[in-house]
């Protein structure tokens, strides 16, 4: 007995010393990074929240900081300046930004469905936009409204000028009191509370009539990409294994937001219905979680291009890469 | 232990590991069998159910082929492509095909929730049932591309148009060159999809069929759960090996963490994972019940054995049992006991040795019990001889005391008697006639001899109470003492007397000493006309010595051998002095030394007379 201990006292030491002289087990201190969010903490991001919650950034020896968006701040900039390493951005901001010579490059495409639709009342007879001709819409002044709907217009072959178009309102004062035709909103957000009001509601999507559009990316600098891929494809792999928890149990999900997030968004009973309506958007059923298909960025490039929102023309394929997408992946797309 | 309880625990042994082999093996079979039903159960539901699916699909897919194919649905599709949607044709082709052909199909056969033609170049909707996504654009879908060259299924997919799940089967609509005019696509009711999926083909309560898609996602909704649809993941380990494209069954937890025994079919044509659960608790029920049924036929088969052991126990033991008390009470004496045995086993050959072995001790007893009486009888005897010694020896010390007594108190008066007898004489010695002097004389001469026998008496008295303690005594100087006693009596006698030499023996030497000098004194009185010659010897005999005081007297006639030794009896009167006391004297001390003493002579040819002493014994002092 005695023998055996000592025994086993020795192979404990010898194992702990030699393992204490090889250098893989020694952790380097966490990569730590920064991570800007497009909007304030809520279930749009659970994904993130669930990487850091399960321990998957620490996994991959990664610390992260998340960064809210709001109001004021330039999300584009934040990241171009070095204040964030990585940031969840809309795709025409990505492409803008990059027209403007910005060194951004989308990594994955976390909502794959834009949340943007436009709505109208189920009793007024609008069901497609051939019927916004000669009525009144919000759509501007958010870029998801202001550059889809001219888009979709386009496609169809219909004359904007023959719409109205007033200030989009996230309150929807207008809309509610039948001044406003139709309004932007979205799926995930604003969709619930009209819905909540008990209107009955017609919905007119964008991609129904060839407008697809990516909503959340996921976006790094050229730099990042180039110095420190390794690190890309480390944080890409924990965040898309979180989003991949997320949609499997949505519920843990909102809990796990919650811890996060603060006023409004304090509301599991919120939460909870905008996840159930983002977690298509996400899933799909097509590919996996974050993939991109080239056709799409080019689409969404011709329509900013046509819109005159691009400051210069540039090769669309330098926005976005699938290099890490599959490494993580594989080559194929599900 | 008893027997009874050992017999019972040996049979409930014996009874209980066949029991519990048996029963074991029958449930182990039984479960396996059931165990197996159930998985071959799941596995056919699953390709019964895999199979409606493909029949389903199937149909609603040749239904779709067929009405693509009829002339009408050609020429108004033909007429859709061709006009600009605001032409009255545009209108009159798209009423008619969608009254005359998508909703009569719609109502009559289901499977479909919307049908519709898309244009080929843009794939947009040009007719619908739904006349809501009239004029949406389908380019992007799968089943506009693929539907363009040949029928295809797109297996089920969020729709964010519909904002549900969908599954969407396409082909393209030609016209009689092959050219494509359009592209028909019909959107499948996915709940008939369920219905047909979730139809419950036995008594279950818990058997569970649902569809997951390669997202780990409910496509079919399952029993136990609502808006599941691509809504709710599912990573339990039937999915999981199901996705892995393996084709299996097995034991894990479902979606509501519940045990259960399932099986997956993966269906690669729709890239999904078909799956029957079951939960546990009720597939194994039947092994449950089995298991009770097993151990309730084992409890009962081990109570059985246990009256059964207890039965035999107790038959064996009864007559064990009264062979016991028997036992017992011929042990506590009753002899007369008997054990009542009919049978022919062990016991009863037991039973009837005992009552051999009772009636064999009764006759020993019976033996026992003579001599026991016997010996009774003869210690009556003995205590009786006892007494009679006792009483023997009380009246003869009380004679010796009186013999003494006597003795000494008669010489009193016999002293008065002799001496005034004597003095008469002397006094009246002159006045007194001759006649007197003779009765003086007469008188005097009684009392003499008076004297003379009541000495003798006092001293045989003395024999048995004045004796002293025994002590080695050297027979050589008691001879000597006794023949310096004798000398006057030796040498008017010219005796010659001769002895050999003579031991040392334990004695009262005073009492030896009077026994030689007795001896020797008859022997050199009762000589004939030759001078006595006497010879003493000694002779050791076992463990006695034997003295012998032999003479060449007169001898004694044998008729009167015992007499010699009786006090005051004399053969010879006249011829020789004497009172007769010397023999008697002689026996007395010889008996009081524990010896014998006897005669050997003839008439006139001389006498032996011998005396035997114990020897010695050495160290016991």
């Amino acid at each position: 007995m005695k023998i055996i201990t000592s025994i086993s006292i020795i192979l404990i030491m010898f194992i702990s010393t030699i393992t204490s002289c090889t250098p893989s087990e020694v952790k380097p201190p966490p990569d730590e990074i920064t991570v800007q969010l497009k909007w304030l903490h809520q279930v749009q991001f659970s994904g993130f929240y669930m990487a850091q919650e399960k321990g998957y950034y620490a996994d991959e020896n990664i610390k992260v900081t998340f960064l809210e968006g709001g109001q004021d701040i330039d999300l584009g900039q934040r990241i171009i300046s070095g204040q964030a390493d990585f940031a969840v951005l809309s795709p025409d901001e990505i492409l803008m930004k990059r027209s403007q010579g910005a060194p951004l490059t989308a990594i994955a495409a976390i909502y794959r469905r834009s949340a943007a639709v436009f709505v109208s009342r189920a009793d007024s007879g609008i069901v497609r936009p051939q019927d916004f001709l000669g009525k009144t819409i919000a759509a501007s002044g958010s870029m998801d409204f202001q550059v889809k709907l001219p888009a979709m217009m386009k496609k169809l072959g219909l004359d904007i000028s023959k719409v109205n178009v007033v200030p989009f309102d996230t309150n929807y004062v207008a809309f509610v009191d039948g001044d406003v035709h139709v309004t932007g909103t979205f799926a995930t957000a604003g969709l619930i509370r009209l819905r909540e009001k008990g209107l009955k509601l017609n919905l007119i999507w964008p991609s129904d009539y060839g407008i697809h559009f990516y909503s959340d990316s996921l976006v790094t600098t050229d730099k990042m990409i180039s110095e420190n891929p390794e690190l890309v494809t480390r944080f890409l792999r924990a965040s898309l294994k979180g989003w991949q928890d997320a949609i499997s149990d949505y519920q843990q999900a909102v809990a796990t937001t919650l811890k996060y997030a603060t006023g409004v968004y304090a509301d599991q009973q919120l939460e909870t219905a905008m996840m159930e309506a983002l977690l298509p958007l996400v899933h799909t059923g097509e590919d996996h979680i974050g993939w991109m298909k080239p056709e799409i960025w080019q689409g969404m490039y011709d329509v900013l291009l046509d819109q005159g929102l691009l400051a210069e023309p540039f090769d669309v394929n330098q926005a976005y890469t699938l290099r890490f997408l599959e490494e993580i992946y594989g080559s194929k797309p599900r | 232990m008893k027997l009874a309880a050992k017999l019972t625990i040996v049979f409930a042994l014996l009874a209980i590991v066949p029991i519990a082999i048996v029963g074991y093996v029958s449930y182990d079979n039984g479960k396996r069998a059931i165990e197996q039903e159930t998985i071959n159960h799941l596995i056919s539901t699953n390709l019964l159910k895999s199979s409606e699916m493909d029949r389903w699909i199937d149909d609603n897919k040749r239904d779709l082929e067929s009405m693509a194919q009829r002339p009408l649905v050609r020429q108004y599709t033909a007429m859709l492509a061709t006009h600009d949607t605001s032409a009255p044709a545009y209108f009159e082709a798209r009423t008619s095909l969608i009254e005359e052909h998508f909703k009569p199909r719609m109502e009559i056969a289901g499977g479909f929730t919307e049908l519709f033609v898309m244009c080929p170049l843009h794939g947009i909707i040009l007719a619908s049932s739904d006349e809501k996504q009239e004029g949406k654009y389908r380019d992007t879908q799968p089943y506009f591309i693929e539907g363009k060259t040949g029928s295809y299924v797109q297996g089920v997919y969020y729709s964010v148009t519909l904002q549900q799940p969908a599954m969407t089967i396409s082909t393209p609509v030609k016209d009689k060159q092959g050219n494509l005019i359009a592209v028909m696509g019909g959107q499948l009711d996915l709940n008939e999809l369920s219905e047909i999926i979730a139809l419950q083909s036995g008594m279950s309560q818990t058997e569970d069929t649902y569809l997951v898609n390669t997202f780990n996602f409910f496509v079919a909704e399952p029993r136990f759960g609502k808006d599941y649809a691509l809504r709710k993941a599912v990573r339990t380990e039937g999915v999981e090996a199901g996705l892995s494209g393996k084709d299996g069954t097995g034991y894990y937890d479902d979606y509501r963490g519940v045990p259960v025994v399932g099986a997956y079919l993966w269906l690669p044509e729709y890239q999904l994972v078909i799956i029957t659960e079951v939960d546990e608790a009720e597939a194994f029920a039947p092994v449950v019940r089995l298991g009770w049924t097993a151990s309730g036929i084992g409890a009962i088969a081990l109570i059985l054995a246990v009256l059964a052991g207890w039965f035999v126990a107790v038959t064996i033991t009864r007559p064990v049992r009264r062979l016991v008390e028997a036992t017992e009470d011929v042990g506590r004496g009753n002899l007369e006991r008997k054990v009542v045995t009919t049978g022919k086993d062990e016991i009863s050959d037991l039973s009837r040795s005992f009552e051999q072995m009772t009636k064999n001790l009764r006759e020993t007893l019976v033996s026992r019990d003579k001599l026991a009486e016997e010996v009774a009888e003869r210690k009556q005897a003995e205590e009786n001889l006892k007494q009679t010694m006792a009483d023997l020896e009380r009246s003869n010390a009380e004679l010796e005391r009186f013999a003494y007594i006597a003795s000494h108190d008669l010489q009193e008066p016999l002293r008065m008697v002799s001496s005034y007898t004597q003095l008469l004489e002397r006094r009246y010695k002159d006045k007194l006639d001759a006649d007197a002097h003779d009765f003086i004389g007469y008188a005097v001469n009684g009392a003499k001899r008076m004297q003379q026998l009541i000495n003798d008496l006092l001293t045989y008295s003395r024999v048995g109470t004045r004796g002293k303690p025994f002590e080695s005594t050297d027979c050589e100087a008691v001879l000597n003492a006794a023949l310096a006693n004798l000398q006057v009596a030796v040498s008017e006698s010219g005796a010659v007397v001769t002895h050999d030499l003579l031991p040392t023996v334990k004695a009262d030497e005073g009492q030896l000493v009077q026994l030689f000098q007795n001896l020797l004194d008859n022997a050199i009185k009762f000589h004939g006309k030759e001078p006595p010659r006497v010879h003493v010897s000694a002779e050791k005999k076992d463990d006695e010595w034997v003295f012998s005081v032999k003479d060449n007297g007169i001898g004694i006639n044998p008729q009167y051998f015992e007499r010699v030794f009786i006090i005051f009896q004399r053969l010879h009167r006249e011829e020789y002095r004497g009172t007769g006391i010397g023999l008697a004297i002689a026996k007395r001390i010889v008996h009081r030394h524990g010896g014998r003493i006897w005669i050997e002579s003839e008439l006139g040819k001389g006498s032996t007379f011998y005396f035997a002493l114990p020897v010695i014994k050495q160290g016991k002092e």
